[in-house]
C-alpha cells in the first residue's frame, strides 16, 4: 500500500494545456465520432496508472460506488461492482487521492505516481459514526461526484434514508417523492403517476435494479410498488439521458435495491395505518448479501373500522435481492418482485343484492419480475486500460384480470417482456466507451370472454413483437469539458420501423463549482398505453405495442442548464427544456373495437419550460430541496390544439428535513401549483336506447342515463393547488431501533379540487366540487435491528 | 404478429368502466369528499334527436329534445310513458319542430306529426309518421331534417339494412315460442346475412334491463347460465317462470356507432353522433329473428315447485317458484303466477332468507313494475303470508305445495 494516512495537497501538473474552446470542440467532435483519440498529452509510456479496491473497514465488503478522485483536478472515477477502480494516463508525481462515499469517513492519501508503472492503492473506509458531523464538512457526496463526472442533465438522486423523511400518507413512497422533483407534475393527490417535463404518464421508464416495471402502482394509483426498506437509492433522469436508456419518451427512474452489507441477519418491521412491512437482510461468508421484504395492506380492515363502507381490497408485495461476489471480482445478482392488487368479494355484497346473480367478483392486477445480472471487470481488455462487461436477463410482466360471477365474464390484459440486456464498458484514459445491446420480446394479450354468450371469445388481441437495440455511448472527460455522445439503433418487428436515436450531452465547467450543460437527442417508445389521460385517477394502464397501425412514438428534446455548487453539499440548478413530439399515439376515445388499428390516433405536440432546483444535501441538520417548475405543454389533436392534463404551468415544492440533536427529526413538504386543465361540462344528454320489441326508446327499467357534453377540450383550469404535510419521527437507538412517526397530510386542510360533478337537471344548474386529500393524520412505527 | 377476433363491441367499454369505477370507489372510501355545490351559468342548448327507422313497424318515431342545460327542472319521478317518451324519461322536449323524412330523390319530404296533446304538454318532442305516408323499406336510403321553432336545423341520413327476398312487413315482429331449461339448454340463434347491415345486434329482454351485444357473426348461442354483465350485480339473463324475448336485428352504421360509444365522464366526448347540427342518432334496423323464450329450470331447492293458493275472490291460482340464485344469507326467487290450467301468467321475483319469503308479482317484464307484494313464512309445505294492501292485491294467503308437480 502506498501513501501516508494523511497526505498533503500539492499542485498537480496539468495533463494538457489546450485552451477551453479547442478542448470543447475536440471533445465534441471526438465524442461524435465515438473515437478514443487522445488529447495532447505526454507519451503513454511516461504516464502512470493507479488501481485499487475500496472496502468497508468493518466488513471488508466492497463499497459501491465510491468516488475516487485526484484532489485539485477533475480526474476521477467510481468503483465497480467489486469495489475496484482504475485511474489511468495520470501524470507522474505526487498526488492526493480522495475516496468518498456517503456514510463513510472520507479518506485522502498522498501517492507518488511513477511513469510507466501501475501502482496499487487499497483503502478501507471507516463507517461514519459519532464523528460523522465533523467528517461531513469535507464529504464529497455522490451528487457532487455526479456533477463532476457525469454530463447527465437534471439528474436527481435520493437515498433511501431521505425517502423516509418526506411526509407521506401511510408508507414512504418512491413515486410520491419523485412527484416533488423539479419538472415533475402530479395531476392530483390520488395519483402516484407522474408526468415529467410535459410528457404523458406512460412515457416514464421505471427500472428496478435495471429491470423495467410497467405499472408501479397500488391502490388505484395512491401508492407505488417499491417497498421503502428495500430501496437503496433512486434517481430520476428527466431528460437528456444517455443512449443506454431508451424505449420511453420522457424520463428514466432507476431504483436500486439496498444491499445489506452487515454480517448476520438484520431486519425491520414497520406498521402504518395501511400496511405492514417485514424486511430481512444479511450477508453470507462476506461474499453474498441478501435482502427480502414483504408488505401487505389492511386498508380493507381500516375502512371497515372508520366507516360503514366496505373496501374488499388489498395489495401485497414481495421483493428479494441477492448479490454474490465472485472470486474473480465479478458479481452475480438476482432480483425478484411480485406485487398484486386484489378487489374480491361476493357480487351481491357489492351491488344490489336483490338482483345479483350470485357468485364472486375478482379484479386483480400486478407486476412480476425476475431478473439476473452478471457483472465482471475485465482487466486490460477490449483495447483499453480496463473494462467491464454486464449481462442482464429478465422477464417482467404486468397483468390484470376481471372475473365476474365465477367466470361468467372474464377480461384480461397481460404484457410480458422477456429481455436480454448486455453491455461492455471500456475505460481508456479520459475516455469511456460503452457498447450495448437490448433484445426484448413482447407478448401482449387482451381478451374478453363470456363462455355463456356465443361460441367464441368476445374479444381477443395478440401482439408478439420483438425489439432489438444496439447502442454506443462515448464519454470524454476533459479538464473543463465533459462530453458524451451516443446513438441507439432500434428496430421493432411487425412495425416496419427502424430508427436511429442520437444522444448528446456536453458539460462545460466554467469553474470547479459552476458548469453549463447542453444536451439533446431523440427518444422513442413502442409500448403505448391504452389509457384516458383525462381520467383524474390512474389505476393502471392497458399496454399494447406498436405495430403496422400504431407507429413508434418519437420525440426530440433539447436541454440547457447551469449548475452551481456552494461547498460540498448545496447547489442550485436551472435547466430549460424543449420537447417536440413528432409522432405521439394517444388513446382514441372513438375507436371501433371491430376495426384493427384505430385504438390510437397519432398526435403531435410540444412541451417547454424551466426547472429550478435548490438542494441542500443530507450533510447537516437541515436538508431538503426547493423545486420550482414552469412548464407549457400543447398537443395537436383532431379537434385542434389543447393543453394536456399535465400542463401545470407553475409548480413549487419545498421539501425539508430537520434533525436537531437528539432523537427527533421533522419533515415538511409544501406544494403549491397552478391548476391543471380540465374539460368543462356544458350540458348533459339523455342516452336513449331503441327497444325493437316495443318500438320505443324506453329506459328498460334502468335509470335514465345521463352523459356529460364536453366543452372545449381542457379549456378550463382547476384553481390553485396547495398542500402542507408535516411529519415527526422519534428514533431511539439501542439494540433495536424504534422509530415511531406521525404525519399530518394537508395540515391546514386546504380545499384542493379533485374534480367537478355537474348537474344540468337542476334549475339552475349546479357544480359540485370533489376534494383531494382533506386533513389526514397518519402514524406508524418502525423497529429495526 | 397480430391476430384478433372480435364479436363483442361493448366489452372494452366495460373493462374501462371497471378500471375507472374501482379506483373511484376506493377514493370515496379513503377520503375524497364533497366540498361545495354552486350554481353555474346555463350553457347554450343543443338539439338532440333519436330516431331508428324499422321497416317492420307501422309507425316511425322521431324524438326531438334539447340537451339538458338547467334552464328547466327535470322531473325525475315520472314513470316512462311511450306516448310521452321525452319528458317521462328525463328529457326536455322541443315542441313545434318541423320534422321531415325524405326518401331517396325526394326533396320535399314527409312531415312527421306531433302528438295532438302537445298543447297540454303531453307527448311533446315525439314526432311520428306511418308507413302509409312514407313507406320505410329495406335497402332504401332516407334523410332526416329537423328544424326547431327558433330556426336551428339538424339533419341525418341512414340506409336501412336490406332484407332477404320475400321479406314481408311485420313478419319480423312475430316471435316463435321456445322453451329453455336454464340448467340444461342453450338457445341457438342463426340468421341470414343481409346486405347493408353494419353488424347484428343480439338482445334479450330481462327484468333488469336488456342484455345486448353486437355480433358480426350470423349465429349466436346463449347459454342458460348467461349473466347480464351490463347490469348492476351481474344478474342472470334467464329467469325461470318468465317469458323473455330474444331478438336479432340487422343495424346500420349509425345505430352501431351510437350504441357502442358514449361520452367519457371526464372529457364529455366519445359519443359518436350521426346527425349534423346537433347530437343523437338517426339510424335504422331490420328485425331478423325473434324468439319468445319460456324459461324453466330443474327443481333443485326445497322451495322449487308448484304452490297452490286461492284468491280473495275464490279463484284457484298456482305459483311456480324457483330459487333463481342461491346465496347466503338471502337467495333470489323467480317464478310465475298463473291460473292452474294455463302456462302463462304474471312473472314474479322475490327472495327467501331463512323461512321468510318475499314475492313481487310484476305488471310486465320489468322488475320495477310491481303489481303486488307478498310476504310470508315457509313452514314445511306451506307458505303463510299476506299481500301488501298498497298494491292491487291484498289479504292473507296460504300457499300449499302441489305434491309431485313440476312447473
Amino acid at each position: 500500500m502506498l501513501g501516508n494516512e494523511e497526505g498533503e495537497l500539492r499542485p498537480v501538473p496539468e495533463c494538457y494545456t489546450a485552451s477551453p474552446l479547442p478542448e470543447f470542440m475536440s471533445a465534441f467532435l471526438l465524442a461524435l465520432a465515438l473515437a478514443a483519440a487522445p488529447f495532447s498529452q505526454p507519451p503513454v509510456d511516461s504516464l502512470a496508472t493507479l488501481r485499487g479496491r475500496i472496502t468497508d473497514g468493518t466488513t471488508a465488503a466492497p463499497i459501491i460506488p465510491a468516488a475516487v478522485t485526484i484532489a485539485g483536478t477533475r480526474l476521477g472515477t467510481v468503483t465497480d461492482a467489486d469495489g475496484r477502480f482504475v485511474l489511468e494516463r495520470l501524470t507522474p508525481g505526487a498526488v492526493t487521492v480522495r475516496v468518498a462515499r456517503i456514510g463513510y469517513t472520507t479518506m485522502t492519501r498522498s501517492v507518488l505516481l511513477r511513469g510507466g508503472v501501475t501502482d496499487t492503492l487499497d483503502i478501507s473506509l471507516a463507517p461514519a459514526t459519532t464523528s460523522l458531523t465533523a467528517v461531513r464538512i469535507d464529504a464529497r457526496t455522490t451528487e457532487r461526484e455526479q456533477f463532476t463526472l457525469s454530463p447527465n442533465p437534471g439528474l436527481f438522486a435520493v437515498r433511501g434514508e431521505t425517502l423516509k423523511r418526506v411526509p407521506v400518507i401511510g408508507e414512504p413512497d418512491v413515486l410520491r417523492v419523485v412527484q416533488l422533483m423539479p419538472g415533475v407534475v402530479a395531476t392530483n393527490d390520488f395519483n402516484a403517476g407522474y408526468n415529467v417535463r410535459g410528457g404523458e404518464s406512460d412515457q416514464n421508464l421505471v427500472l428496478l435494479d435495471g429491470y423495467p416495471i410497467y405499472n408501479p402502482f397500488h391502490l388505484a394509483g395512491l401508492f407505488g410498488t417499491f417497498i421503502d426498506e428495500t430501496v437503496g437509492e433512486f434517481e430520476l433522469m428527466p431528460g437528456g439521458f444517455p443512449a443506454r436508456y431508451g424505449s420511453r419518451l420522457s424520463s428514466v427512474l432507476s431504483v436500486r435495491p439496498k444491499a445489506e452489507e452487515r454480517s448476520g441477519v438484520h431486519g425491520a418491521v414497520s406498521a402504518s395505518v395501511l400496511a405492514s412491512t417485514l424486511s430481512l437482510g444479511g450477508t453470507v461468508r462476506g461474499r453474498t448479501s441478501w435482502n427480502v421484504a414483504g408488505r401487505r395492506t389492511y386498508a380493507d380492515r381500516f375502512v371497515d373500522l372508520i366507516s360503514d363502507r366496505s373496501l374488499p381490497y388489498w395489495f401485497s408485495d414481495v421483493q428479494a435481492h441477492v448479490r454474490h461476489q465472485l472470486a474473480n471480482g465479478g458479481t452475480l445478482s438476482l432480483t425478484a418482485y411480485t406485487g398484486e392488487d386484489v378487489l374480491a368479494g361476493l357480487l351481491d355484497g357489492l351491488g344490489d343484492s336483490t338482483q345479483a346473480g350470485g357468485g364472486d367478483l375478482r379484479f386483480d392486477w400486478g407486476n412480476t419480475l425476475v431478473g439476473a445480472a452478471w457483472e465482471q471487470p475485465v482487466q486490460h481488455k477490449l483495447g483499453g486500460d480496463s473494462a467491464r462487461v454486464m449481462q442482464r436477463l429478465s422477464s417482467t410482466g404486468f397483468g390484470t384480470g376481471l372475473n365476474l360471477g365465477n367466470g361468467s365474464l372474464t377480461l384480461s390484459n397481460t404484457l410480458r417482456e422477456t429481455r436480454a440486456w448486455g453491455e461492455a464498458t471500456r475505460w481508456r484514459g479520459r475516455h469511456e466507451t460503452l457498447l450495448g445491446y437490448e433484445w426484448s420480446t413482447y407478448r401482449v394479450r387482451y381478451d374478453a370472454d363470456a363462455p355463456s354468450a356465443g361460441d367464441d371469445q368476445l374479444f381477443s388481441l395478440r401482439q408478439n413483437p420483438s425489439a432489438g437495440v444496439l447502442y454506443v455511448d462515448h464519454t470524454v472527460r476533459g479538464r473543463t469539458i465533459t462530453a458524451r455522445a451516443g446513438v441507439r439503433a432500434e428496430t421493432v418487428t411487425g412495425t416496419g420501423w427502424t430508427g436511429f436515436s442520437p444522444r448528446l450531452s456536453l458539460k462545460w465547467f466554467a469553474t470547479e463549482d459552476l458548469a453549463f450543460t447542453l444536451a439533446g437527442g431523440r427518444t422513442t417508445q413502442w409500448t403505448p398505453a391504452l389509457r384516458n389521460e383525462q381520467a383524474p385517477v390512474r389505476i393502471f394502464d392497458f399496454w399494447l405495442t406498436s405495430d403496422r397501425e400504431t407507429p413508434v412514438a418519437q420525440a426530440w428534446q433539447t436541454i440547457g442548464g447551469v449548475e452551481r455548487w456552494f461547498g460540498g453539499s448545496r447547489f442550485v440548478r436551472v435547466e430549460t427544456y424543449l420537447k417536440r413530439y413528432g409522432r405521439l399515439p394517444v388513446s382514441n376515445l372513438f375507436n371501433d373495437p371491430a376495426v384493427r388499428g384505430d385504438e390510437f390516433i397519432v398526435t403531435t405536440g410540444t412541451s417547454y419550460g424551466v426547472d429550478v432546483l435548490l438542494r441542500q444535501l443530507e450533510s447537516g441538520r437541515l436538508s431538503g430541496w426547493l423545486a420550482y417548475s414552469y412548464g407549457v405543454s400543447a398537443r395537436n389533436g383532431p379537434d385542434g390544439r389543447f393543453a394536456p392534463v399535465q400542463d401545470r404551468r407553475h409548480n413549487l415544492n419545498v421539501v425539508t428535513s430537520f434533525r436537531p440533536a437528539g432523537d427527533w427529526s421533522y419533515g415538511v413538504r409544501l406544494g403549491v401549483g397552478t391548476g391543471t386543465p380540465y374539460t368543462d361540462v356544458v350540458g348533459q344528454i339523455v342516452r336513449r336506447r331503441y327497444d325493437p320489441v316495443t318500438n320505443t326508446f324506453s329506459p328498460n327499467n334502468r335509470e335514465v342515463t345521463l352523459e356529460p357534453i364536453g366543452g372545449v377540450r381542457n379549456g378550463a383550469r382547476y384553481p390553485l393547488f396547495q398542500r402542507l404535510d408535516i411529519s415527526v419521527t422519534r428514533t431511539s437507538t439501542g439494540r433495536r431501533t424504534w422509530a415511531p412517526y406521525l404525519s399530518l397530510i394537508n395540515a391546514y386542510n386546504a380545499s384542493n379540487v379533485f374534480t367537478y360533478v355537474f348537474s344540468y337537471t337542476d334549475n339552475p344548474p349546479t357544480r359540485t366540487t370533489i376534494s383531494q386529500f382533506p386533513l389526514i393524520p397518519t402514524a406508524g412505527l418502525k423497529v429495526s435491528w | 404478429m397480430v391476430a384478433r377476433r372480435d364479436r363483442s363491441h361493448r366489452t372494452r367499454a366495460l373493462i374501462r368502466a371497471w378500471a375507472v369505477a374501482t379506483p373511484l370507489a376506493a377514493l370515496v372510501s379513503l377520503g375524497a369528499c364533497e366540498l361545495a355545490t354552486e350554481n353555474v351559468a346555463p350553457p347554450a342548448p343543443q338539439i338532440v334527436v333519436h330516431a331508428v327507422l324499422n321497416p317492420d313497424e307501422f309507425e316511425q318515431v322521431i324524438l326531438v329534445e334539447s340537451s339538458l342545460t338547467g334552464r328547466v327542472t327535470i322531473d325525475s319521478t315520472l314513470r316512462f310513458d311511450p306516448l310521452d317518451p321525452v319528458r317521462s324519461a328525463g328529457g326536455e322536449p322541443i315542441a313545434g319542430a318541423d320534422v321531415r323524412v325524405f326518401a331517396e330523390g325526394d326533396t320535399v319530404g314527409v312531415r312527421a306529426n306531433e302528438s295532438s296533446s302537445v298543447s297540454l304538454g303531453y307527448g311533446a318532442g315525439r314526432y311520428s309518421l306511418d308507413q302509409l305516408r312514407l313507406p320505410i323499406l329495406p335497402g332504401r336510403r332516407y334523410r332526416l331534417r329537423v328544424q326547431t321553432p327558433d330556426g336551428r336545423v339538424v339533419t341525418g341520413e341512414t340506409k336501412v339494412p336490406s332484407a332477404e327476398p320475400g321479406w314481408v312487413r311485420g313478419d319480423g315482429r312475430i316471435a316463435q315460442t321456445v322453451a329453455l331449461n336454464r340448467t340444461r339448454d342453450t338457445l341457438q340463434l342463426t340468421w341470414p346475412a343481409v346486405p347493408d347491415a353494419r353488424t347484428y345486434a343480439v338482445r334479450v329482454d330481462t327484468p333488469y334491463g336488456p342484455w345486448f351485444l353486437f355480433s358480426d357473426s350470423t349465429r349466436f348461442s346463449l347459454a342458460g347460465s348467461l349473466r347480464n354483465f351490463f347490469s348492476s350485480g351481474l344478474p342472470s339473463v334467464w329467469f325461470p317462470g318468465f317469458e323473455q324475448v330474444a331478438s336479432v336485428l340487422a343495424v346500420d352504421q349509425n345505430f352501431y356507432d351510437y350504441n357502442r360509444s358514449g361520452n367519457d365522464p371526464f372529457s364529455g366526448s366519445g359519443l359518436i353522433s350521426s346527425v349534423q347540427g346537433g347530437l343523437g342518432l338517426f339510424g335504422s334496423t331490420l328485425n331478423l329473428l325473434r324468439r319468445r323464450v319460456r324459461v324453466t329450470d330443474d327443481l333443485r331447492f326445497p322451495l322449487d315447485g308448484v304452490w297452490a293458493g286461492v284468491t280473495l275472490s275464490g279463484r284457484d291460482v298456482n305459483y311456480d317458484l324457483w330459487v333463481e340464485t342461491q346465496d347466503t344469507p338471502r337467495s333470489s326467487v323467480s317464478g310465475l303466477v298463473r291460473a292452474p290450467e294455463v302456462q302463462v301468467g304474471q312473472s314474479l321475483l322475490g327472495t327467501i332468507q331463512g323461512d321468510q319469503v318475499r314475492l313481487v308479482t310484476l305488471l310486465g317484464l320489468s322488475s320495477i313494475d310491481t303489481a303486488s307484494y307478498f310476504t310470508g313464512q315457509l313452514v314445511g309445505d306451506t307458505i303463510r303470508g299476506t299481500y301488501d294492501e298498497r298494491f292491487q292485491t291484498g289479504g292473507a294467503r296460504v300457499l300449499v305445495r302441489v305434491p309431485g308437480s313440476a312447473p
